[in-house]
């Protein structure tokens, strides 16, 4: 008897559930910051008897966004909450965690998490070259990949600072390019634009940054 | 309970091997060095640049003396700024809000890994953490 | 004469198969991605960054071991001790976050996801549960060990 009785208790989890069930609780997306906000939804079907509501959305900073629908869904239904982070000057794969208040009382809270790869039609880096004092004025080189599924006709990099000599190669055109930085004189501060030419138009301009003691 | 014993040796002895080999060679193996420092040990740093990662409204408001800003809105206006006031001798940590706030990580991993910037640290429970020591009313 | 089985013996072995099948499961989840395990053990603030590390990579391999002993009924006994001490210290570690003011994914079912304080709790309770009564019910193993003294091979 106490064996069906605890084998019955082991069962509990599945009375347990919760009514809100989400498709996903982690989304990923990739965006461009030149494509404006990354955009991704998060949906959820409510598989119990009774009327559920998104009461509130927290997210942790001011790059995301999270809207969740208004009015309640009803048994059977699904649900949705759009969400939006600012790709603007950002770089590299991001995750966002966003809290859901429900009116669910079997999962008032939950935790929804947003995972965004912001790249730009082309990395540089890295993105400062410094020579500390007394090193020798050597070159050093900066590499400017393309990402995959941008059409990168060309590079440009320049700098107004006459302290600094560029040379630009190309390792494989469309793809790959090496920048190499020479300081000319010690004390030098200046700031590299490199322009991607993407379909005959130029692009956002990356900033690097030299920095000689 | 001996065969037991011997059993359960037999299972965490042979996890060991690959365990290392995940920590040898796994392409997605973690950084032996943890990027958070808490405040009781940073005050004991010397040369410490601290970076507010946190909105300009905030930074505004309130921040730790001697604080760059640098969050991501203003990224490519900001870092300048910060580049003039690091050198190698200085050890940047970074700070947001609070506890939960991802934002000095974010960029934390970016000053390490685009700007290639050495001694990058997280402060551990960020702006609140020091406003609960220097100011606890 | 052949020894008459202990009561339940299917269910026994449907719910050893199925904790097996648990820990091989987030095992493997764990071993994808050590560098996001360690972060969540760093989001317990119970360990130092170090020790999370050495726990990130070796304890995946554990469970992953145990899962298959249980599932294959090798090391039985063995891999439920070990399933059970870290289950026990597992809600102990992340029953304490929410009174400690944390709210953190348990990372066992690979970084990042994150199913609710009181689904991990209650869930991996009834887990620790299920492994003390099997470890409490059986007085040896479900089928003969390959060691020569079987029902069969005497």
């Amino acid at each position: 008897m106490p064996t069906r009785l605890f084998l019955l208790f082991l069962l509990l989890p599945a009375f347990a559930r919760a009514d809100l069930q989400w498709s996903a609780t982690t989304v990923f997306t990739a965006a461009a910051p030149s494509e404006g906000p990354a955009t991704a939804q998060f949906t959820f079907t409510n598989t119990g008897a009774y009327p559920i509501k998104i009461t509130g959305t927290r997210t942790s900073c001011g790059c995301t966004a999270a809207v969740a629908q208004s009015g309640p869904v009803a048994p059977g239904q699904t649900g949705k909450i759009d969400v939006s982070f600012k790709t603007l000057n950002r770089h590299g794969l991001y995750e966002e965690p966003i809290g859901i208040e429900t009116n669910d009382p079997k999962a008032r809270e939950a935790t929804l998490t947003l995972r965004v790869l912001v790249q730009e039609a082309i990395e540089v880096l890295p993105t400062l070259l410094f020579w500390q004092p007394g090193e020798p004025l050597t070159p050093k080189v900066i590499r400017i990949t393309v990402t995959d599924g941008f059409d990168v006709k060309s590079i440009d990099a320049t700098c107004p600072n006459p302290g600094l000599q560029l040379q630009l190669d190309t390792i494989k055109p469309g793809a790959d390019y090496k920048l190499t930085v020479t300081p000319k004189s010690q004390r030098v501060k200046a700031t590299i634009s490199v322009t991607p030419d993407i379909d005959g138009k130029p692009s956002r301009v990356i900033s690097a940054h030299v920095r000689v003691s | 309970m001996k065969i037991v014993l011997r059993q359960a040796s037999a299972i965490l002895a042979i996890a060991l091997l690959p365990a290392l080999v995940t920590g040898l060679w796994h392409p997605r193996r973690p950084a032996w060095q943890s990027d958070e420092v808490t405040l009781a040990a940073a005050s004991a740093w010397q040369n410490v640049l601290w970076v507010d990662a946190r909105p300009d409204a905030d930074f505004a408001r309130a921040h730790i003396p001697g604080a760059v800003s640098l969050n991501e809105d203003r990224w490519d206006e900001l870092l300048p700024g910060l580049l003039d006031h690091w050198d190698t001798t200085r050890k940047i940590i970074v700070y947001c809000s609070s506890l939960s706030c991802q934002t000095s990580h974010d960029v934390a991993r970016r000053l390490r890994e685009e700007v290639n910037l050495p001694n990058v640290f997280v402060l551990q429970g960020g702006w609140e953490a020091w406003l609960k020591r220097n100011h606890p009313s | 004469m052949a020894e008459a089985e202990p009561p339940f013996v299917n269910i026994k072995r449907i719910i050893a198969a199925i904790i097996g099948l648990i820990f091989l499961i987030t095992g493997c989840l764990k071993v994808l991605d050590p560098a996001g395990f360690a972060i969540d053990i760093q989001n317990y603030r119970l360990l130092p960054w170090t020790c999370g590390v050495l726990l990130a990579l070796y304890l995946p391999w554990v469970e992953i071991l145990c899962g298959a002993a249980l599932l294959f009924n090798i090391a039985y006994r063995g891999a439920l001790c070990i399933g059970a001490l870290l289950l026990a210290l597992f809600v102990v570690a992340y029953g304490s976050t929410r009174p400690r003011g944390l709210d953190i994914a348990c990372g066992c079912f690979g970084h990042g996801i994150h199913r609710g304080y009181w689904a991990v709790v209650i869930g991996d309770t009834l887990l620790l549960a299920a492994v003390i009564w099997l470890m409490k019910v059986d007085s040896r193993p479900l089928s003969p060990v390959i060691r020569g003294n079987g029902p069969e091979n005497k």
